[in-house]
C-alpha cells in the first residue's frame, strides 16, 4: 500500500493531518513511500459532525498541469528555431499572452495550476561564477581580464561578452569554462526561473528536466525527473545526463545518490512507450539479464507515473492488444521508435501501459513487488515552449508546426524516404490532474508520489474515482469525495482485503470541462490475471450519457452520436451529459487472484485541431486518413487488489 | 560547448542535421581534402580537472583509473572528430549552428548586463504599470443547480418555485439537482469561478446584487439559482504585497530592454548591402528598437 510523503505544510497543517511515523530509512520494506512524513490518505475523510465542510481534509480540487515541456534551452528545440525560454514558457502555462517563435501571439484558454519545465540541461554557462570572481578561475589571465571588464560596467561588459563569444567561436576559450561548469550556470539560471514563477498557493513552478535516453539509436527511454524540493538542493547536484548513461537503472542509481546527499526527494515519469520498440516495460533488464526483485523495487519506488498521451501519441493502449476495445485506435504512432526505425513483430506489446500493469502483475506474483504499478500521467512534450493542448489552440509539437495552413501535410518528422510522420499526426495533448490538498510543490508531488492523479488528453474533466467493499447507490450524492474517502481508498491505491463473500465496489463521478463537450461515458477497465496465471483485460461501461435512450446489445453500448459540423469546426452539447455518476460493483470478481481496474472518461465527438485548421485556413484537408473529430478522454490511475 | 552540441546532434534523434551532416562530410571528404588545423592535441591539466568534475558531479565520487581513461579517449575522439569538421567547414552556414551560437551570446549577455532593481526603480515601475496589479473583485456565493435535461419543457417553473423557497428562507440543499459543481465558494476571483462554471457564469455572478438568492443565471452546465454573500471589491493592493512580484517584472522588462541594446551596439558596427531593389529592412528596423 502506498502513501505518499510530505511534510507537514501551511495548508494540510492548518487542517491538523494526522502524520505517521518517521520511516525508518532506505532499505527497509517501506521505502516504496520514501523516508519522510506521509500525509495518510485513509485521515482525508471528514470528522463526523452536522458541518459536511468541518474537518474537510481530504483534497477538494485536482490541479491541473504539464510535466513535459521544451524551450530553446533545450538544443534540440532551440536547434528547431524555438526562441521562448522557460521564463516564456512559464508565463503562457500560468496563462499570460505570449508571443509565439513564429511571431503569432498565443495564450491558453484555460490557464494551468502548475507546470514542470523539463529541458534538457546540458551545454551551457560558467558567466555566473566568473562574475562573482571565482578565485580558480581569475588564476587564468584571460578570465581575470574579463572578470574586471565586467565589472568595471559601462561598455567594458558588453566587450567581455564580445571577446568571449569569439573565442568560444575560435575554439580559443579558456578550459575552465567547458562543460560541466557551464551547464551549472544554466541549470542554476533555470532553478532561479522557478523559484520565482513558483508562488505556493496560486502557482506551482517545480524544478525539473527530462533525461533524454535514445538506447540502440532512437528506442525511447525518455523519464522527466521532478523534484519536490527547491533551488537550494536542486542546486547541489547537476541532473544527470546520457552522456553518462543510457540505462535507465543508472537513472534510480543517480536518484539514489541525489536524496542521499541532498535530503529532498525526487520521483521520474517515462513517456513515450509507443516509440520505445519494445523498450519501454521490459521483461528483462536493460542489459537482457532476468528482472529481479531488486530491479522491480527501484522501478517502482522512482517511477510512480507514466505519461500515457502526449503531441506524440498516445502510450495507454493498443488496438492489436486491446482488440475488444472499440476506443484503443486513438492518437496512435505505431510504426517505428522515435528515429521512426520500424517496429518488428513483438514490440508492441512492451510499449503500451495497460499491457504493462497486466504483466506487472504476472511480475508481482513471481518476484513479490509490481515493477509496472505506474499511475496516470499526461504532458505535451512541446518543444515551442507553448504547452497547448487544446484543440482550438493548438501550436503544435516544434516550431516549424506552429500553426500555418500547410502544417497537416508536411512532415512533422523525417528520418528517411519512408520514415515520415505527417503534420496532421500530432496530437493536441495532453495535461495532468492531480488531487492535492493545495496547490504547493510538496502537495502536488506528494499526490502524484500516492499517484492520485489522472490523465486528459487535454479537457480539464473533474473525475473522481475510489474503490471500497461497501458502496452503494446511496452514495451517489453531491460530494461524493467525503463518502469516496471515509468508505474507500482513492486512485492509486491498494484496496484493503477483500472482506469474506464480498466484491469490490468503486464510486465514479466525472464532471465535463466546462468550455469542452459533454460526456458520453464512463468505463471501467479491470485487468486480472486468470486460474492459469495469463492477464486478461475486460472493458465495462458503467455509466453514459443520454441514459434513456442508449443501451448496452451484444456486450455494446450505443453510440452517443456526433453533432459536429466540420467544414466549421463546431459541435453542440445537445448529446451526451454534462456530469455522469455512478457506483459499479464487479460482477466476476475474483478474490483469490491479481487484479486493478482503472476508470476511462470519453467526451462526446468534437472537432480535432485539424478541424479548426481547415475552417481558419478555409483549406480542404482531403486526405482520409486525417482524423477531423475526437473524442477527448481521461484516464484515471488503477486501484489494485492485491489476494 | 560545440563539441557538447555536436555530441548531442549525433545522440539526438528529433534532429536529422547528423545524418545529413555525414553525408556532406563524406562529399567533402572525397572532393575536397583538407587538413585539420593542427595534429597535436594537448590534454592540460585543467582540462583533466573537467573532466573529473563532470564525472564526480553526477556520480557524486571521483573516477577511477578506467573511467578516466576511457573518459579522455572519448575527448580525444571527440577533438579529432571535431577538428576534421571544422577542417572541412561543417560549421559554416549550418542553421542548428549559426541558432546556438546566436541563443549562447544572448543569454550571455543577459547575464553579464543585467542588474538587481533599486527600491526606487520598483516604486517607479509600479507607478506606471499599476493595473497590471489590480486585483479583481471576490466573491463568496452559494448556488442552487438546475438540469435542464432532467426538466424539460417544467425547467422554468421548477426554478421559479425554488426562488420563492429559498426567499421564504428555506434550505438551498432542499432545491435543485444533485451535481460535484461546489455548492459555494470563499473570496474566490472571477477566474477561479469560470474554472469550475464556465465564462457565462463568472461574468453573471457579477450583476447580481450581495445577499440575496437571484437568477437563474446560466453556465456550461445548466440554470443556476445564486446568493452572493460577500463581494469584495476590486482593489489595487500596497506595494509591499506586490514587491516580489514587482521585481519579477521588472528584471522581465529590463532583460529584453538589455538584450535590445545590446545587439543595437552591435549592430553599429555593420554596414548591410541589400541586393534587391525594394529593401526588406526598413519594415523590419522596429524590430530592433
Amino acid at each position: 500500500m502506498l502513501a505518499a510523503c510530505s511534510t507537514p505544510n501551511r495548508e494540510s497543517a492548518s487542517n491538523a493531518v494526522e502524520l505517521g511515523p518517521p520511516a525508518t530509512g532506505p532499505g527497509s520494506p517501506s521505502t516504496d513511500i520514501g523516508e519522510t512524513v506521509p500525509a495518510d490518505p485513509s485521515k482525508f475523510h471528514k470528522e463526523p459532525g452536522y458541518s459536511p465542510y468541518a474537518g474537510r481534509n481530504y483534497p477538494v480540487r485536482a490541479y491541473f498541469g504539464d510535466q513535459h515541456v521544451h524551450t530553446a534551452w533545450s538544443v534540440d528545440a532551440g536547434a528547431s528555431g524555438a526562441t521562448l525560454t522557460p521564463e516564456d514558457a512559464v508565463r503562457f502555462a500560468r496563462g499570460e499572452q505570449v508571443v509565439a517563435t513564429s511571431g503569432q501571439p498565443v495564450r491558453l484558454g484555460q490557464a494551468l495550476d502548475w507546470v514542470v519545465i523539463s529541458d534538457h540541461s546540458d551545454g551551457m554557462g560558467v558567466i555566473t561564477e566568473l562574475k562573482a570572481g571565482n578565485a580558480e578561475m581569475l588564476k587564468d589571465a584571460t578570465l581575470k581580464r574579463w572578470s574586471e571588464m565586467m565589472k568595471a560596467g559601462g561598455a567594458g561588459p558588453t566587450k567581455a561578452v564580445f571577446e568571449l563569444v569569439s573565442a568560444q567561436s575560435n575554439k580559443q576559450l579558456p578550459p575552465l569554462l567547458k562543460d560541466p561548469r557551464f551547464a551549472k550556470a544554466v541549470w542554476e539560471k533555470n532553478t532561479a526561473i522557478m523559484e520565482k514563477y513558483n508562488e505556493p498557493g496560486r502557482f506551482t513552478a517545480f524544478i525539473g528536466y527530462e533525461w533524454t535516453s535514445n538506447a540502440g539509436g532512437g528506442d525511447n527511454l525518455h523519464r522527466n525527473v521532478i523534484y519536490r524540493d527547491g533551488k537550494d538542493k536542486a542546486d547541489q547536484v547537476l541532473p544527470f545526463t546520457t552522456f553518462q548513461s543510457e540505462n535507465p537503472e543508472d537513472l534510480w542509481k543517480w536518484m539514489t545518490e541525489w536524496e542521499k546527499k541532498t535530503g529532498g526527494k525526487l520521483l521520474a515519469i517515462p513517456h513515450n512507450g509507443n516509440l520505445s520498440n519494445g523498450r519501454m516495460f521490459p521483461l528483462a533488464t536493460f542489459a537482457g539479464d532476468p528482472l529481479t526483485r531488486g530491479w522491480a523495487e527501484e522501478r517502482q519506488k522512482w517511477e510512480p507515473l507514466f505519461e500515457v498521451i502526449q503531441m506524440k501519441g498516445q502510450s495507454e493502449s493498443h488496438p492489436s492488444l486491446s482488440r475488444s476495445d472499440e476506443f484503443a485506435n486513438y492518437e496512435l504512432w505505431d510504426r517505428g521508435n522515435l528515429t521512426q526505425t520500424p517496429k518488428k513483430p513483438g514490440m508492441i506489446q512492451y510499449e503500451y501501459l495497460r499491457e504493462a500493469l497486466k504483466n506487472g502483475l504476472k511480475l508481482e506474483q513471481d518476484l513479490g513487488v509490481n515493477p509496472f504499478k505506474y499511475g496516470m500521467a499526461a504532458g505535451t512534450d512541446t518543444h515551442t515552449g507553448l504547452v497547448s493542448a487544446e484543440e482550438d489552440n493548438f501550436f503544435g509539437k516544434l516550431v516549424a508546426g506552429e500553426p500555418a495552413a500547410d502544417r497537416w501535410k508536411e512532415d512533422a518528422l523525417k528520418f528517411g524516404p519512408d520514415r515520415i510522420v505527417k503534420g496532421w499526426e500530432m496530437t493536441a495533448a495532453g495535461y495532468t490532474a492531480v488531487w492535492a490538498t493545495g496547490n504547493t510543490r510538496a502537495e502536488i508531488w506528494d499526490a502524484m508520489k500516492r499517484r492520485e492523479t489522472y490523465a486528459t488528453s487535454g479537457p480539464h474533466m473533474v473525475v473522481r474515482f475510489f474503490g471500497g467493499y461497501d458502496f452503494t447507490t446511496a452514495d451517489i450524492s453531491r460530494a461524493p469525495a467525503a463518502v469516496g474517502y471515509e468508505k474507500g481508498v482513492a486512485m492509486g491505491s491498494d484496496l484493503k482485503p477483500a472482506p469474506t463473500g464480498k466484491a469490490p465496489t468503486f464510486l465514479i463521478a466525472a464532471l465535463k470541462d466546462p468550455k469542452g463537450g459533454n460526456l458520453d461515458r464512463i468505463q471501467i477497465i479491470k485487468g486480472w490475471l486468470d486460474k492459469s496465471g495469463k492477464p486478461q483485460e475486460k472493458i465495462y461501461d458503467v455509466v453514459w450519457g443520454d441514459a434513456e435512450r442508449r443501451r448496452i446489445s451484444n456486450g455494446k453500448l450505443t453510440p452517443v452520436g456526433n453533432t459536429v459540423d466540420v467544414a466549421r469546426a463546431t459541435w453542440t452539447n445537445t448529446i451526451g451529459d454534462p456530469e455522469l455518476i455512478t457506483v459499479w460493483r464487479d460482477p466476476d470478481f475474483d478474490a483469490t487472484t491479481r487484479a486493478f481496474y482503472y476508470a476511462r472518461i470519453l467526451e462526446i465527438p468534437t472537432p480535432r485541431w485539424t478541424a479548426y485548421d481547415a475552417a481558419y485556413f478555409k483549406i480542404k484537408i482531403d486526405d482520409p486518413k486525417v482524423p477531423m473529430t475526437t473524442q477527448e478522454r481521461a484516464w484515471t490511475s488503477p486501484i489494485w487488489y492485491v489476494p | 560547448m560545440v563539441r557538447a552540441l555536436i555530441r548531442r546532434l549525433i545522440r539526438e534523434p528529433l534532429l536529422h542535421f547528423a545524418l545529413l551532416g555525414g553525408a556532406i562530410f563524406a562529399a567533402y571528404a572525397a572532393f575536397a581534402p583538407v587538413k585539420p588545423e593542427s595534429s597535436r592535441i594537448v590534454i592540460t591539466e585543467s582540462q583533466i580537472v573537467s573532466i573529473e568534475a563532470q564525472f564526480r558531479n553526477t556520480w557524486q565520487r571521483p573516477p577511477s583509473r578506467e573511467e578516466l581513461t576511457a573518459l579522455t579517449e572519448n575527448y580525444v575522439r571527440e577533438e579529432v572528430l571535431y577538428r576534421e569538421g571544422i577542417a572541412l567547414g561543417l560549421d559554416r552556414d549550418d542553421p542548428v549552428i549559426r541558432g546556438r551560437v546566436k541563443q549562447k551570446v544572448e543569454v550571455l549577455s543577459e547575464d553579464m548586463l543585467n542588474t538587481e532593481p533599486t527600491e526606487a526603480d520598483l516604486k517607479n515601475y509600479f507607478a506606471s504599470r499599476r493595473e497590471l496589479f489590480e486585483e479583481p473583485p471576490a466573491f463568496t456565493f452559494e448556488q442552487v443547480y438546475f438540469d435542464p435535461a432532467r426538466h424539460g419543457s417544467g425547467l422554468s417553473i421548477e426554478v421559479s418555485a425554488a426562488l420563492a423557497g429559498l426567499h421564504a428562507g428555506k434550505q438551498a440543499d432542499s432545491f435543485g439537482d444533485s451535481t460535484m459543481l461546489a455548492p459555494r465558494m470563499e473570496n474566490a476571483l472571477p477566474h477561479d469561478i469560470a474554472v469550475v462554471f464556465g465564462d457565462e457564469f463568472s461574468a453573471g455572478i457579477r450583476n447580481l446584487q450581495v445577499g440575496q438568492w437571484m437568477g437563474p443565471i446560466r453556465s456550461s452546465f445548466g440554470l443556476h439559482l445564486v446568493r452572493v454573500t460577500k463581494q469584495r471589491p476590486a482593489r489595487t493592493p500596497l506595494f509591499a504585497e506586490v514587491r516580489d512580484q514587482l521585481a519579477r517584472e521588472w528584471n522581465r522588462t529590463r532583460s529584453v530592454e538589455v538584450k535590445n541594446a545590446f545587439y543595437r551596439n552591435l549592430r553599429k558596427r555593420y554596414s548591410v548591402e541589400i541586393e534587391r531593389a525594394e529593401s526588406p529592412l526598413e519594415s523590419a528596423r522596429a524590430v530592433t528598437k
